[in-house]
């Protein structure tokens, strides 16, 4: 009985792949996309801010970065895009209120706004982690060597702290690029609001589900593909491996 | 006639209960808390079965948990939201319907700290169980499972809240939760819009500031316990 359901539904991709329903998906793979990449590029850059603000000698600068990161940690990325497009616009005194609130992309810009900061808090916690990985002894040894600060971030802690954090940065950009469909919410045009807006005219729910499926899933391998290929051939130190590759023949 | 300030923090705590369907934070938590159990007795299984000798089993198991772990949990909801009652043939309460979805998800990823957990144990282990003569599933209950527990105890409460946190997402198909009851209200009332978002945004933050709270103390004092 069951199979007989899945049976009598009759797939009709010919409707959906055309028209105006073909538009609506094509964009919104487009927005989807542009979506996931600006909003993880700005949490990265805002996320470098933050470590260093948490390294900040400053109690004041560190406790501010600390605050931050909470705050993003601990509120659903959903809150903070209708916060960003509801709220802010709010915030502001007459003209630019309007100005804000007629702005047609204002739901873009908020759910960029929302998605990047909301991952910030994180990806500062990775780099962080990172940084601290490196072990202090390094640092001072450098130090007494006579490299100047520059030259001690740039050759003795980056490459370090790059290895070391890259992985759980990668999952977190995965992380956030599958967070880009909560920009639904605020009615901004992506594929997931095409899947909707389809399902509610056509009723052809399950075809433009497949197709968003099929979206993700290709995005994430092709990003997590890259992102392996990247740690290979930059990021592992091929030194390293043939020794412990040594020490595993010797044991 | 305006609700005063008592009655609307009510709302947004348990939202129209003693009358209606309840809602507010109190479905939040209580979503939370039983998807991660029910995700965590799955998500065991899925687990087992990903790193079982079998390859039929273990390769459909990854397929699985790879796909689910691709999509955003929107889709997921989604799919339950439309597929299950084309199988069923009617639809499902919502209620439901975001139970399983939200279940599958946590199931997925709980999952694979579980599976976390089991690699880091060091085959010696079974070995020694196993030639003491116990059987694979004692081995599981009483030599592994309690390590693995032990040591993804962090891993688990980092799931619990980011599982809170994902909850949010529900009042898409239309649950009244904590997210639902800010939107209301601040259509409602446009007065109360920056109040009902900031009160929405300071209560999920308390819940996931004293979850994550005791998530650090849980470790440090794991830390010292492997020390």
């Amino acid at each position: 009985m069951i199979m007989g359901s899945i049976i009598n539904y009759e797939f009709d991709w010919q409707k959906i792949l055309s028209g105006q329903y073909l538009e609506w998906i094509l964009q919104g793979f487009q927005i989807s996309l542009s979506l996931m990449l600006l909003s993880s590029l700005i949490a990265v850059v805002l996320g470098v801010l933050l470590t260093f603000g948490q390294l900040s000698k400053h109690r004041v600068i560190r406790f501010i970065s600390s605050l931050y990161i909470e705050l993003c940690r601990n509120i659903p990325t959903l809150i903070w895009l209708l916060f960003f497009y509801y709220v802010f616009p709010e915030l502001f005194s007459e003209p630019v209120k309007t100005m804000l609130n007629t702005n047609p992309s204002l739901n873009y810009w908020a759910s960029i706004a929302g998605l990047s900061i909301s991952s910030s808090g994180y990806i500062g916690e990775i780099i962080r982690g990172g940084i601290s990985g490196v072990s202090r002894e390094q640092v001072s040894a450098a130090h007494t060597l006579g490299h100047s600060q520059w030259e001690i971030w740039k050759y003795i802690i980056w490459p370090q702290a790059i290895r070391i954090c890259f992985p759980p940065l990668v999952s977190r950009i995965i992380h956030n690029m599958k967070n880009s469909s909560l920009a639904l919410a605020l009615s901004v045009h992506e594929i997931v609001w095409a899947t909707q807006q389809i399902e509610s005219i056509t009723f052809r729910g399950i075809e433009a589900t497949i197709i968003a499926t099929l979206f993700f899933l290709s995005i994430n391998y092709v990003f997590s593909r890259l992102a392996l290929l990247v740690e290979k051939s930059f990021l592992t130190d091929k030194k390293l491996i043939n020794k412990t590759e040594k020490v595993k023949d010797v044991a | 006639m305006l609700p005063d300030i008592p009655s609307l923090i009510k709302m947004f705590l348990i939202g129209p209960f003693p009358k209606g369907p309840l809602g507010g934070l109190a479905i939040n938590i209580f979503l939370a808390v039983i998807t991660m159990a029910s995700g965590f007795i799955l998500g065991l299984f899925l687990a087992l079965g990903r790193i079982s000798k079998n390859i039929v089993i273990s390769r459909i198991v990854t397929c699985v948990i790879e796909i689910t772990r691709a999509l955003p949990l929107l889709l997921i909801v989604f799919w339950f939201y439309f597929f299950i009652p084309l199988l069923a043939g009617r639809p499902l309460p919502i209620l439901l319907s975001a139970y399983l979805s939200l279940t599958f998800y946590s199931a997925a990823n709980q999952a694979e700290i579980f599976r976390g957990g089991l690699m880091n144990i060091s085959k010696g282990q079974w070995q020694v169980a196993s030639s003491t003569g116990l059987s694979y599933y004692q081995c599981m209950i009483y030599i592994i499972l309690p390590q693995v527990l032990r040591m993804m105890l962090p891993s688990f409460v980092g799931f619990l809240i980011s599982l809170f946190k994902d909850t949010s997402v529900i009042y898409i198909i239309g649950i009244i939760d904590l997210t639902q009851i800010g939107i209301m209200l601040s259509q409602r009332e446009p007065d109360k819009l920056i109040f009902s978002y900031i009160l929405v945004a300071i209560l999920y933050f308390i819940f996931c500031f004293i979850l994550s709270f005791f998530a650090k103390r849980w470790e440090a004092k794991q830390l010292k316990w492997f020390k």
